[in-house]
């Protein structure tokens, strides 16, 4: 493997441009499942007989193979002309996101210790003003290691995005598999790791400086 | 905030795509698979069709069923195809014909899902066996007759790389040990990605594999195509495939289409591609050069 | 102030039959006092509290604020016009010690520097300084000061009423006695009535006005501490109240109450008259007073016999003396510690208004009569409240 003409015949413009592609397409998604997910966290503690099905469902979502909810979702999607492209790429990664953040949710806002609940209620706050003002900012640090999860997982997923039209990084390894280009695939495989390891330290700090002061130790 | 202002262009972009469709000059959205060759198709179609006037839209390096799944829904209005692919793969037929019949019949077939086979080039991207040079050489290995009796005369196993499709499909490798009587254990048959055939054949990690017979890396990797003694892999000659509506809106690109694809023969296939699995040029300027050198742009 | 009618509350369980959490509990608690709600676990105390601020739902009976039936009112509306307090605290840890402390202020609409000044007002009155406590956060406090900031955070909105479900239980009891005695000098203070439930005897000795003891959702015994040490009206609340109840009613009674009519006598008084008086009396030694009443010291027995002259020359002055207000554990601890069998009680002007000696307080204590923070109860009235 020649690692000096890897570097010289590769369009790193191009490079650059799938990977904030591939940023993209993960951010879109998991932000789509916080702006979901949480709400139906909350709505999930208000209404305790949904936490059964909501997690259940999204257990199941994301055991089916990527693939596979492409393929599912091809269809359905042309029917409004976007069978391929980002669009069912950001569905899967939606979908798989929504089962952490779901659940972390839930159980963050489910744990705050009864003594604090009780307090809130009972000095006259009501069940939105507890939920703004205690039982969210408790929530935080946990909601965002779901938000975590969902994001590192969601850039390997992504990879394979590619396969529908998508873009990403996904198109430089299968490309660099298709044409045994070595080469290609290492750097297209590196790039995804870095940015995974990037994107965690980020959430990290993200978690940290998000964390009530209250709490941090 | 800007996340969820990101979000809403996304969707509102999404949405205005799908409106924008009434403009001036057709748009033909082509597909393309992952492999070099169809990449190359891809792209010699799109800058000649360019240079005619319309607008084209390349989607590249799609999964073949997706690409197939995408032009029956709509997606995609042209893409290049195989007739033992759409024979065998999405019409589920199993006789092999010979490759007049196989036009024929699989012109047939997708005309009745609205997809209409175009005047077809002259080269056939079918499967073949191969093996490593020092191999062939040493073990004289030269049609895939010779490959079986080597399988079977010995208790130590020849691992062979097969495409996943190929080795599940019931048209693929199943029928082909059958028809060479060649006792293949399970262990044996090591199933991969198409394309890391031609690695694992290069670094000997295989003793023989499946191929395709344009493939670009078959020279530089020194791999040798035996002989199909039996006569067992179908015909895949490779045309440009195009949707009815589109068709019918754009009459026209039958008879366009007609010049490039008379060009491509087998060793002009395997040429472009070479040019782009081993020398790393692009798939467009390939393409812009090929149409270039035969004044078709 | 707040009277709970008839107040009742019933669930289903699990095997569906019917649970009576608390039945029919009705009384009355007057502004400025603190009621203590207390009994073993499992008794309805706590429910009982909670049905107050409906935190739990009462199933029947009413409870009037100042005549006014609650039933109708908005419960969040009605909680906030009522402080709480509960023995895990609760203290918000997102929030500063401020932020705790201003949370119903804010609720109500009260503007920034108005909480502001009332959170410093209220950490000054539990000796936390403001400049250093009010930024800092609940975890970076003792548990002690937690739940100072738990008691003030109820009283920030300036309510009337306090509700306390053992809200000393958290802290540690080498602590506990200083937070219940500050507890008992900001209530005094600031005049608010106190609902509080515990299930400590001696706590509820210490702070109650009146107690209400509560056995398996009934209430069966509302008195002052006193007339229920003195007279519990079943064998149960007598062991509740401990076998040493007596002893404990030396923390309630005071040296007025449990003063002798001793006589005493003029400085001018001749020895010859003490010495008549005193064998009249069989008394061992006399109280010397002025004109006025006020004590100046006392004569003893053998130090006037075969003496001749005035009292005056052979007076001395008290080795140990009793305030009118201490209670009797400490008197009795005095008594001992100075080796006397008497003790002289005295006003706050030194008047002396008569001797506690070990036989006049067990007098007392045997006598029925008991008392309550503020008056003497006879049997008679103790039996009916």
């Amino acid at each position: 493997m020649d690692w000096l003409s890897t570097f010289s015949y590769m369009d790193w413009g191009q490079v650059g441009a799938l990977t904030l592609q591939h940023v993209a397409l993960v951010g879109v998604a998991v932000g789509l499942a916080i702006l979901v997910g949480v709400p139906l966290g909350v709505a999930m503690t208000r209404f305790p007989w949904l936490s059964g099905p909501l997690q259940g469902a999204a257990t199941v979502v994301l055991t089916i193979p990527s693939i596979a909810l492409f393929g599912l979702m091809l269809p359905l999607y042309s029917k409004i002309g976007h069978g391929l492209g980002p669009l069912p790429a950001v569905t899967a990664a939606f979908l798989y996101s929504l089962l952490p953040i779901l659940r972390n949710t839930y159980l963050a806002l489910t744990n705050v210790e009864p003594g604090i609940r009780e307090a809130g209620k009972g000095i006259g706050m009501t069940f939105w003003q507890r939920l703004r003002m205690v039982d969210i900012p408790l929530a935080v640090p946990v909601i965002l290691a779901g938000v975590r999860t969902a994001v590192v997982m969601n850039i390997g997923v992504m990879t394979i995005a590619a396969v529908i039209g998508a873009g990403g990084l996904g198109v430089l390894i299968l490309t660099a598999i298709s044409r045994s280009d070595m080469g290609q695939l290492i750097v297209g495989a590196i790039i995804v790791s870095i940015l995974a390891i990037i994107a965690d330290l980020l959430l990290q700090w993200l978690q940290r400086t998000l964390t009530p002061k209250g709490l941090r130790s | 905030m800007n996340r969820w202002l990101s979000i809403i262009f996304t969707l509102g972009f999404a949405l205005v795509s799908t409106l924008a469709t009434a403009q001036e000059k057709p748009l033909i959205r082509i597909g393309t698979k992952v492999f070099s060759e169809q990449r190359i198709l891809g792209q010699m179609t799109a800058q000649y069709l360019q240079s005619k006037g319309y607008r084209t839209d390349v989607v590249a390096g799609l999964g073949s069923t997706v690409a197939r799944s995408a032009q029956e829904n709509g997606e995609l209005d042209l893409n290049w195809e195989y007739t033992g692919t759409s024979l065998f793969a999405y019409n589920h037929q199993t006789e092999v014909l010979s490759p007049e019949a196989s036009l024929e019949r699989v012109r047939e077939l997708d005309a009745a899902k609205d997809l209409i086979w175009l005047e077809p080039s002259r080269f056939s991207n079918t499967y073949a066996l191969a093996v490593p040079r020092e191999v062939a050489e040493r073990d004289g290995v030269k049609t895939i007759s010779d490959l079986a009796r080597v399988v079977n005369a010995s208790d130590e196993p020849h691992l062979i790389a097969f495409d996943i499709e190929f080795a599940n499909r019931p048209d693929g490798l199943a029928p082909l040990v059958e028809r060479y009587d060649m006792h293949l254990t399970r262990n044996e048959v090591r199933q991969m990605d198409p394309g890391l055939v031609y690695t694992a054949l290069r670094n000997a990690q295989v003793y023989a594999g499946l191929v395709y017979t344009t493939d670009g890396r078959l020279d530089e990797f020194d791999l040798v195509l035996l002989e199909d003694d039996k006569g067992y892999f179908p015909d895949y000659t490779a045309a440009p495939v195009i949707r009815r509506d589109v068709l019918e809106a754009n009459p026209e690109i039958a008879e366009l289409m007609a010049p490039l694809a008379r060009l491509l023969d087998d060793e002009t296939m395997r040429a472009l591609n070479a040019r782009v699995d081993i020398g790393h040029e692009s798939p467009a300027d390939v393409a812009h050069d090929f149409l270039r050198k035969h004044n078709l742009i | 102030m707040i009277e709970l009618d008839k107040l009742t509350k019933r669930f289903k369980q699990k095997d569906g039959k019917d649970v009576t959490a608390v039945d029919a509990v009705s009384l009355t608690v007057n502004e400025g006092e603190i009621c203590v709600f207390l009994g073993p676990s499992g008794c309805g105390k706590s429910t009982t509290l909670k049905m107050i601020n409906r935190l739990i739902q009462p199933t029947s009976g009413r409870v009037l604020i100042n005549g006014e039936d609650t039933t109708g009112l908005d419960e969040v509306a009605l909680r906030r016009n009522i402080g709480y307090v509960i023995q895990q605290i609760g203290l918000f840890p997102n929030m500063t010690v401020e932020e705790n402390i201003t949370v119903v202020p804010k609720l109500l609409g009260w503007d920034k520097k108005r909480c502001h000044e009332r959170a410093m007002e209220l950490m000054n009155m539990v000796q936390l300084d403001p400049r250093q406590y009010l930024k800092r956060y609940p975890r970076e406090l003792s548990g002690g000061q937690q739940q100072r900031i738990g008691v003030i955070r109820a009283l920030a909105a300036d309510a009337p009423l306090l509700l306390m479900d053992e809200p000393f239980g958290a802290v540690d009891p080498i602590n506990r006695d200083a937070i219940q005695n500050e507890f008992f000098q900001m209530q005094r203070a600031l005049n608010k009535t106190v609902i509080m439930v515990s299930h400590d005897i001696d706590e509820a000795i210490k702070l109650g006005d009146r107690i209400a003891v509560f056995r398996a959702g009934k209430l069966v015994q509302f008195d002052h501490p006193d007339t229920l040490l003195a007279h519990p009206k079943d064998e149960f609340i007598a062991s509740f109240v401990g076998q040493d109840a007596t002893l404990k009613r030396l923390l309630l009674i005071r040296a007025e109450d449990a003063a002798d009519d001793a006589p005493s006598i003029r400085p001018e008084t001749p020895v010859a008259d003490a010495l008549g008086l005193l064998e009249e009396h069989d008394r061992r030694h006399l109280v010397v007073t002025d004109a006025a009443n006020k004590a100046l010291g006392y004569v003893r027995r053998r130090e006037l016999r075969g003496q001749s002259g005035v009292v005056r020359a052979f007076l001395q002055p008290f080795a140990a003396t009793a305030a009118f207000d201490e209670h009797l554990r400490i008197l009795l601890s005095r008594m001992y510690q100075f080796n006397r069998a008497w003790l002289p009680v005295l006003s706050a002007d030194n008047d002396f208004l008569g001797e506690v000696t070990q036989e006049s307080i067990a007098d007392y204590l045997s006598s029925g009569r008991s008392r309550g923070k503020t008056s003497i109860v006879s049997p008679a009235e103790g039996a009916a409240g």
